[in-house]
């Protein structure tokens, strides 16, 4: 058991909680949140001065695909031989020895979403892992997670290149409707109990057309993201989650109404593409203050992974969001994105102890993790 | 004539406390407690800085927001020796980054070609505002890009052309130079472009930017810098720190950074904020850049928070970005906050490195832009 003392909790979803205290059973669960002093036998912190934050979740990374320090030779993102690959798995790819994790450790980031690239039209399967592990089996929280699909420039350039379908918009959208159009069938062969012929490919997409599964949709341009909202739930009914969303604050009324969520970002680089060109520090604020179910991304390693919170810092002052709606874009919204949100996302008593401590907020540029907790342990210690 | 009442000043070196600045376009008139001088308008600020100076940059050659072809202008990726290429002439004074670095109070860019060829050509320094490159050029052609990194034999290797060894590189700037030395001796000359190009640098009269990251490569460029007498800064610098015995046995001036970049390459492995605390711990003449578009100009300044975090102290982290990189880049009047210096300003509504912090206006040539 670990108790932390006197600290200034930000619960996310409670309020925040001046001169409390939070109580870690030995299931790696917070027992107890309270004001008052609590009593245990346990291994006591002092957080005195200090702030306790829920432990940070960045909804949208390729962390582990693209291990740091490796150059060309541990770049595992894209496998850019066919536009439609869903059959990939992130897992297979991810290397827990990236030196990436640490970094996000370092920085009280706890959980991430990683897959593949945008390179294909469908690029494969994600999952959602914890940020520390020997293998990769043990930092699964969810696999799979989602599916990752891209419109817009990227597929384009790439098989644009090959002299292969698609180099048009037009191209990504069929490859796009065919596959699932198979997908249906397979899915309802499946369901008749008629056994079709094994299909790695339309086995992974059976998920999705269950609903068990979101498709991840990478989308700048407010039309692509039109595009993939038309396909994937007008025509095929399935849920689907915008990745980017650059534009989306040209059509964010369309996209609350529709209940589509966004991974927003990333947003402290410089805009690599015309697709990316009215990327802003406010478009979270808009699309939070639309209804639009917003979490921030650092598209890891396009921004070091440990950037997420200070890049929140910058949406936060800078984009008009404001420090308690930005703070739960990198805690509760993507909890809830990922539908983890009844174990993560928040110091809740019930909830999964991933915490961290800071002396600083940590959207300050000087700030640094003191203390960081997962799953009931201290994890990282500065 | 403009008045700033400011809380703090960095005049360059130290902050001053609750002072006031006297300006107009001619330049700086005052600084000091209370002046009771007329002013057609009067500025209030938390605190008041020289406009930061991001040096090694490319940006207006690698525009924001346009394809790989349309506005990539950063690398003539043809031959590995082109010091005969002005960064001027690719410049765009309509690239989108730099009202963006204006508004995070980057007044001034010196601006390089990238790092595709060994010698890659003549830098600019600019200001980040302005309708044409004339308008906007402080000096040019100032300076030259040597790159000694994996980058070059990257371009290289697929072009069957050397450099495809580290050797080769030093061969490339080896040759270059001697030839360019033997041309300068010659009383009668055949006019060569590339070998006038190099003639200032040789003589040092213009510095040489070299751009390595590995500690190898930055010993490497060290050693040919003595050789040819070269007046040398070195860019980038990752590594730095592993070589600070030599760094500071040369003088060699560092122009560090990207702090805030992924570990993407394996010569990056090294990269952190303690290496550029280490540097100005031990006395180094350090800048730190944003090496934009590898990371937007525009925060250059929460780059310095990293650095404070390490320990370095407020006043020397913003030298970094204002009298040190002006030191290096010869500009007397740049960086600083005194009289007779250029009104360059940035105001602040706080901690200039704090992402919390709001800047409310920045002055370029004694003009209020922002």
């Amino acid at each position: 058991m670990i108790l932390i003392e006197k600290g200034t909790i930000f619960t996310v979803t409670k309020g925040i909680i001046k001169n409390g205290n939070i109580l870690i059973g030995n299931n790696g669960r917070i027992k107890k949140i309270s004001k008052d002093k609590i009593d245990a036998k346990a291994k006591k912190i002092n957080a005195e001065g200090k702030l306790v934050f829920p432990g940070f979740i960045d909804a949208h990374t390729h962390l582990g695909l693209y291990a740091l320090e490796g150059g060309v030779e541990s770049m595992d993102g894209n496998e850019m031989t066919n536009p439609s690959t869903p059959g990939m798995r992130a897992i297979d790819a991810i290397n827990p020895g990236d030196p990436a994790f640490k970094d996000a450790l370092s920085a009280g980031i706890t959980m991430i979403f990683t897959g593949p690239g945008s390179g294909n039209v469908i690029g494969g399967q994600s999952v959602i892992i914890r940020t520390f592990g020997k293998t990769i089996e043990e930092m699964i929280i969810k696999n799979p997670a989602g599916v990752k699909c891209a419109f817009g420039e990227n597929p384009k350039r790439v098989y644009t290149e090959k002299h292969q379908l698609p180099t048009t918009r037009m191209g990504t959208a069929k490859v796009f409707r065919e596959t699932l159009a198979k997908a249906k069938e397979y899915a309802e062969k499946k369901n008749k109990k008629k056994k079709p012929p094994f299909n790695l490919d339309m086995e992974a997409l059976f998920p999705v057309m269950q609903h068990k599964l979101p498709l991840r949709i990478h989308s700048h341009r407010a039309d692509d993201i039109l595009t993939a909202v038309r396909i994937a739930k007008h025509e095929f009914g399935l849920d689907l989650v915008i990745e980017h969303g650059t534009d989306a604050t040209k059509i964010r009324e369309v996209l609350a109404k529709e209940k589509v969520p966004v991974v927003a970002g990333p947003l402290l680089d410089t805009s690599p593409k015309v697709e990316t060109s009215s990327s802003s520090f406010s478009t979270p604020a808009l699309l939070d203050k639309a209804g639009v179910l917003t979490a921030l991304m650092t598209d890891h390693p396009v921004i070091p992974i440990q950037c997420l919170p200070l890049q929140a810092g910058l949406v936060a002052y800078h984009g008009g969001a404001g420090e308690e709606n930005t703070l739960k874009m990198i805690t509760i919204n993507p909890a809830r994105i990922l539908k983890i949100d009844k174990e993560y996302g928040s110091l809740e008593e019930g909830k999964v102890a991933d915490l961290s401590i800071y002396s600083k907020h940590p959207f300050s540029s000087t700030a640094k993790a003191e203390l960081v907790i997962a799953n009931g342990n201290i994890v990282y210690e500065r | 004539m403009y008045k700033i009442i400011a809380e703090k000043i960095f005049d360059g070196t130290k902050i001053i406390k609750n002072a006031t600045i006297l300006f107009d376009e001619s330049g700086i008139k005052y600084v000091g407690k209370g002046n009771k001088e007329k002013a057609e308008n009067t500025f209030r600020a938390k605190f008041a800085t020289p406009g930061f100076i991001d040096i090694s940059s490319g940006i207006g050659l690698k525009e924001e927001s346009l394809g790989r072809i349309e506005g990539n202008d950063l690398n003539e990726e043809i031959n590995p020796i082109t010091p005969e290429l002005l960064a001027l002439d690719g410049i765009n004074p309509y690239d989108e980054s730099f009202p963006k670095a204006v508004k995070g109070g980057v007044t001034a860019s010196f601006v390089l070609p990238g790092l595709s060829n060994n010698i890659g050509g003549r830098g600019a320094i600019i200001h980040n505002s302005g309708n044409t490159i004339k308008d906007m050029t402080i000096k040019s052609p100032f300076g030259m890009r040597f790159s000694v990194n994996s980058i070059p034999k990257s371009i290289y290797i697929p072009q069957k052309k050397m450099p495809m060894t580290r050797m080769g590189s030093a061969y490339l700037i080896r040759e270059a130079l001697y030839k360019a030395k033997e041309y300068g001796e010659k009383k009668k000359k055949q006019f060569s472009m590339q070998e006038e190009s190099l003639l200032p640098v040789l003589k040092g009269r213009q510095k040489a930017f070299f751009a390595a990251l590995r500690a190898d490569d930055i010993a490497t460029s060290i050693r040919i810098t003595k050789e040819f007498n070269l007046n040398t800064v070195m860019t980038f610098a990752i590594e730095s720190d592993l070589v600070l015995d030599i760094i500071k046995e040369n003088k060699i001036p560092v122009a560090f950074g990207p702090v805030i970049l992924s570990r993407f390459e394996i010569e990056l492995k090294h990269l952190s904020p303690k290496v550029p605390a280490t540097l100005i711990e031990n006395g180094v003449e350090t800048a730190i850049i944003s090496g934009h578009p590898l990371y937007p100009a525009e925060f250059l300044r929460i780059q310095l928070g990293l650095i404070i975090a390490e320990g370095i102290s407020a006043e020397k982290a913003l030298a970094t970005v204002t009298s040190a990189p002006a030191k290096i880049l010869g500009m007397k009047k740049y960086g600083i906050i005194k009289k007779g210096a250029m009104p360059d300003l940035v105001l602040f509504d706080g901690d200039p490195w704090e992402t919390k912090t709001a800047i409310k206006n920045v002055f370029i040539n004694g003009k209020l832009i922002q």
